[in-house]
């Protein structure tokens, strides 16, 4: 059983805050994902739960059992470092045997288990090499071998993918995945990369600022975040967000200067006034929701300011009143700078925010 | 404004290193957005410091306009280059470093000021002029580098890989602004990036390096479609081109060693006259876009496991596992499947690739 | 037109500019070279001249051209007391008065190694902790260390010198106003302990002059390696001080030795604290090389031949720690 429970966690640096009482739970063989941008506290976070930084306030539990005086060889964790932190005088086999040394294992023992866990990661023909002899993606392999070989209660892993290029990044984060649910283990992962959070995990917390923002599966994140950082941040073409207001009379969204009005989903309307901010709020609306209209009707205005092929899309940027935003469209949409069109927009999937409190108004 | 040609260009840094730079020739029109992409190491960076005049080519001319610049120092090119660390001067302000390349022209005070007014407008970063960049956030860091870069009016910018320190939203949006102002000034730009994002978003014509030898050249969408190298289409897309090693086998079909992957081909005929030797190992591509997923028992050309569910909010990836092969095949988030299900795949038949796993070539058929 | 010009210039104009650059570039580093390897040759040939060469004006510098060397000097070196009388072979009194210089070199390298190994040893320490631990008042102590190396050691000669005379007697005077007897006997024991000709005293000064340098310097190193070391060791379930051992220390290796190499070449070289404490015990070379300098007419011939034997160790030391000592200075530069 590998149970992990942060209670309460504060942890400061001098005068910054890096974690602001964090509560989250790691259950038996999930796949966790802390995700963040830079700064956010996400590997602070893991370093609290391995014992190599010690929270201000606050206690780590470990399957009931309260860890925070324990120390990190005895917490029975392996770390996976952003920059691997392969020991640069040993060889890829004295790398991974080193933490087997630590527990005695027998020469039989040892090479027993490297020759299993070279093979699963396949870099067992790499056996002698020195790590500055391997590429970034061979010396990745290593890193996770070293923290595999062991059976550990808790795998952490810092940005593990963040120095791969592009292509291994994406092969990675399939064999990662697979990885994990081969030894049916326990994973706390932390990225500042949205797509690999929303691939990897069972369920993903999002962090900025030292607190946390909101935690469920991926698709529930993506579908209903909780405010606008989550619902800024997740998503590989940005959510558009344009300032607007409600207008009670008539049952509009109003968007700036007028602009645009729009008939919210059912509910959301009572949901704003019940909320009790009427004037200032934020329309989100996620590229793919919007189409063009083939008609002249359409629900929103605008003209072509970009154009950005992306092989199996294109995704425009149109300017509509003062807002610019960005729409998903089939790769053999045509559209010429400049071009006025009519946008349709899907209201059932769009969110409103409250621009004072940054929190989604749930209809 | 003018155009560029570079004509065998040949780069060898030490005597006993292979050409980091081998025989690329290319003609880039005038006011046209070129952007140069590839892997680390693949010469991208190299070609375009031999532009700039920052390297000197082993081989070959290089045309700006229609002066041959070979051996032109890189001050006499009148070309921009704008560096990826934005190399701003730290002890002057904004303002000083936007204008520090007029200060080489001896111009009027009047004239700087306006020129230097006009470029932070267009950047909008008229309200950091006074600072100075350290400290500022890596966007307006960039777009100061930017602004010293635009303001001379150079004959062509030549940028190494302008956004890479910003983080991804930043990105995304100054990726926009490039392109725009680009359009805006109709200047020839030459950019490199190992960004295939960035290439296809940005560009009028990529030009893709691998090992020092260009692979192709041409727009997003003909480079995205018809990649003409195994290369290319294994860097151009997300995820990567599916890749299958595969043989011409008795009947009309296409098939793996194992023959676990089996797909059969309309226009076979027309395939087999373009192969000199039958047996020859060809690669059969497809892009993740381009298979359908029917989870009907027994349908699809091919069947396969789900390995690997990868939710990515607006599309979902499935890894599909077929004999020793995997597939990726992109889904609408709407279709669930779980792993260890058995499904069938369809191919668009229209979009299927295959290459001569020798050469390396894409075969038209 | 324009491109005939262009053509012109990229083939003449260039080729004999790089010629001349090649010239300039390879006619600097000789001389550098020559300019500053200049006065060890002419001490080495100074050493192997008969003494009717040595003061030749003008000089001459060619052996076996000008002049048949010869190692008198090195025999002279080994048999001459200071005053440069020669022994004769039969007179038992003057063969008491052998050379001092075999002792004063053995006391050079004692002397020398235990600072080194010491200074080096505690100053690593000092430096690992200031790299990893958050310390209350770092900055300032860190300031402080370096700060005594800002100011000439001579200011504090004249307190060191009253600090190592009696600091026995010292000690005795503050314990006698304390009542109690054995505290008394203790402080009549260590009455007349003094820190002057003392192996231990000049060693511990020396340490104390080497350690600000090695805490500066090895602080550089440890902030170079990752951290994530030590923290990798003790996720792989090894105490911090076995991560030390086993993974830090052998990377800070390099840099540990160019440091002593510094460390070293100040302890061998230091004159002026030597002289004034330890005139009559534990001298070391550099005072024996002044002191054959004092008495009546300079014997430059075996002044040269103790220059060049009180030379060899040094370069023995830094021929052998080579090639760490390129890696340890460059070791920041190699890393990225």
């Amino acid at each position: 059983m590998s149970h992990l429970k942060l209670e309460n966690i504060t942890k400061c640096f001098g005068s910054l805050v890096a974690l602001d009482n964090i509560n989250l739970e790691v259950h038996d063989q999930e796949f966790m994902v802390v995700l963040g941008p830079t700064g956010a506290g996400k590997t602070t976070t893991l370093r609290c739960a391995a014992g190599l930084e010690k929270p201000d306030e606050g206690l780590v539990h470990m399957d009931r059992e309260v860890i925070n005086r324990v120390s990190p060889p005895e917490r029975d964790m392996a770390f996976v470092f952003q920059n691997y932190a392969l020991y640069p005088r040993k060889t890829v086999y004295q790398n991974i045997a080193f933490p087997l040394e630590a527990r005695k294992f027998t020469k039989a023992q040892k090479d027993e288990a490297i020759q299993r866990i070279t093979q699963l990661l396949r870099i067992d023909h790499l056996q002698d090499r020195l790590p500055r002899q391997l590429s970034g993606g061979e010396q990745q392999r290593v890193a996770l071998a070293r923290a595999m070989v062991r059976q550990p209660r808790l795998f952490l892993m810092d940005e593990p993918l963040t120095n791969l290029d592009f292509k291994l990044r994406s092969q990675m984060r399939g064999e990662l995945k697979r990885i994990q649910r081969e030894l049916a283990a326990t994973f706390f992962y932390v990225t500042n990369d949205q797509l690999e959070a929303l691939s990897l995990g069972d369920r993903i917390a999002v962090l900025d600022h030292g607190e946390l923002q909101q935690t469920g599966p991926p698709q529930e994140v993506y579908e209903n975040p909780a405010n606008l950082f989550v619902a800024g941040f997740i998503g590989s073409t940005r959510m558009n967000f344009m300032d607007c207001s409600y207008d009670p009379d008539s049952q509009t969204i109003v968007g700036r200067d007028g602009v645009w009005r729009l008939s919210p989903k059912e509910g959301a309307g009572q949901a704003i006034v019940a909320n009790g901010n009427t004037e200032h709020l934020v329309f989100g609306i996620r590229p793919e929701d919007i189409a063009i209209s083939t008609t002249d009707e359409g629900d929103l205005a605008g003209k072509v300011y970009v154009a950005e092929p992306l092989g199996d899309r294109i995704v425009y940027d149109i300017q509509v009143g003062q807002d610019m935003i960005k729409i998903k469209t089939s790769p053999t949409t045509m559209l010429g700078i400049g071009k006025q069109i009519k946008l349709k927009v899907n209201i059932d999937r769009a969110h409103i925010f409250d621009k004072n409190s940054t929190k989604a108004i749930q209809a | 404004m003018a155009e560029v040609k570079i004509k065998n260009l040949s780069k060898r840094f030490n005597l006993d290193s292979p050409l980091a730079v081998d025989g690329v020739n290319l003609d880039i029109a005038d006011g046209e957005f070129l952007v140069l992409l590839g892997p680390s190491g693949c010469g991208k960076t190299t070609t375009l410091r031999c532009i700039a005049g920052l390297e000197t080519q082993t081989e070959g001319e290089i045309y700006i306009g229609d002066q041959l610049v070979n051996g032109l120092p890189a001050g006499e090119r009148d070309i921009a280059f704008v560096f990826q660390f934005y190399a701003l001067y730290p002890h002057l302000s904004a303002y000083d470093n936007v204008a520090f390349p007029l200060r080489a022209q001896n111009l009027q005070k009047d004239e700087v000021d306006q020129r230097v007014q006009q470029v932070a407008k267009l950047l909008r970063i008229e309200k950091i002029l006074k600072r100075r960049p350290t400290g500022l956030p890596s966007g307006e860091q960039q777009r100061i580098a930017l602004g010293r870069a635009i303001i001379r009016r150079p004959q062509v910018f030549l940028m190494d890989e302008p956004l890479t320190n910003l983080d991804a939203a930043l990105r995304t949006d100054m990726r926009v602004e490039l392109k725009h102002l680009q359009a805006d000034m109709a200047t020839t730009m030459i950019y490199v990036t190992h960004d295939q994002t960035e290439a296809l978003s940005m560009a009028h014509r990529i030009a893709i390096m691998n090992l020092g030898v260009l692979q192709q050249v041409g727009t997003p969408l003909e480079v995205y479609n018809h990649p003409a190298t195994l290369f290319v289409a294994g860097f151009i897309g997300t995820p990567p081109m599916n890749l299958i090693n595969c043989h011409l086998n008795g009947s009309n079909s296409l098939s793996d060693e194992s023959g676990a992957f089996t797909i059969s081909i309309s226009e076979i005929q027309n395939l087999k006259s373009k192969i000199q030797n039958p047996n020859a190992p060809l690669m059969f591509g497809v892009r993740s876009e381009d298979i359908s997923v029917d989870t009907a028992e027994g349908a699809g050309e091919v069947r396969g496991e789900v390995i690997v569910r990868e939710p990515l909010g607006d599309e979902t990836i499935y890894e599909v596992e077929i004999g020793q092969n995997i597939i990726r095949v992109k889904t609408e988030p709407t279709l669930i499947l779980n792993t260890g299900d058995n499904v069938g795949l369809n191919f668009a038949h229209d979009r299927i690739h295959i290459f001569d796993a020798e050469s390396q070539k894409a075969i038209k058929f | 037109m324009t491109t005939n010009t262009q053509i012109t210039r990229t083939s003449n104009l260039p080729k004999i500019i790089h010629y001349a650059k090649e010239f300039l570039f390879w006619f600097v580093l000789i001389a550098t070279f020559l300019f500053s390897i200049f006065p060890l040759y002419w001490m080495f040939i100074t050493s192997l001249k008969p003494r009717t060469d040595v003061e030749m004006t003008p000089p001459t510098f060619m052996p076996f051209v000008d002049y048949q060397p010869t190692l008198d000097n090195y025999v002279d070196v080994f048999l001459k007391d200071r005053a440069g009388a020669g022994f004769a072979e039969a007179d038992q009194e003057a063969t008491r008065k052998i050379s001092e210089f075999p002792t004063t070199l053995t006391n050079s390298v004692i002397i020398t190694t235990v600072t080194t190994i010491l200074a080096v040893l505690m100053g690593t320490l000092a430096a690992y902790a200031f790299s990893r631990f958050q310390i209350k008042g770092e900055a300032d102590m860190r300031f402080f260390i370096l700060s005594t190396r800002m100011l000439p050691p001579v200011v504090v000669l004249i307190p060191v010198f009253l600090m190592f005379n009696q600091p026995g007697e010292l000690v005795n005077n503050a314990l006698q106003n304390i009542p109690i007897s054995f505290i008394q006997a203790f402080g009549e024991s260590i009455k007349d302990f003094s820190l002057r000709n003392s192996y231990i005293g000049i060693t511990l000064l020396y340490i104390t002059f080497g350690l600000p340098f090695v805490v500066w310097m090895m602080k550089g190193f440890f902030d170079e390696i990752p951290k994530e070391y030590e923290e990798a060791a003790m996720m792989d379930g090894y105490s911090r001080l076995e991560a030390i051992w086993k993974i830090v220390l052998p990377e800070a290796f390099p840099a540990m030795l160019a440091t002593s190499v510094f460390v070293v070449i100040t302890a061998w070289n230091e004159f002026v604290f030597v002289l004034l404490l330890n005139r009559d015990n534990a001298t070391t070379v550099p005072p024996f090389l002044f002191s054959i300098l004092g008495y009546g007419q300079v014997e430059w011939g075996r002044t040269a031949a103790t220059s060049v034997l009180f030379l060899i160790p040094i370069i023995v030391f830094t021929f052998l720690a080579r090639n760490h000592l390129l890696r340890g200075v460059t070791f920041g530069a190699v890393r990225r």
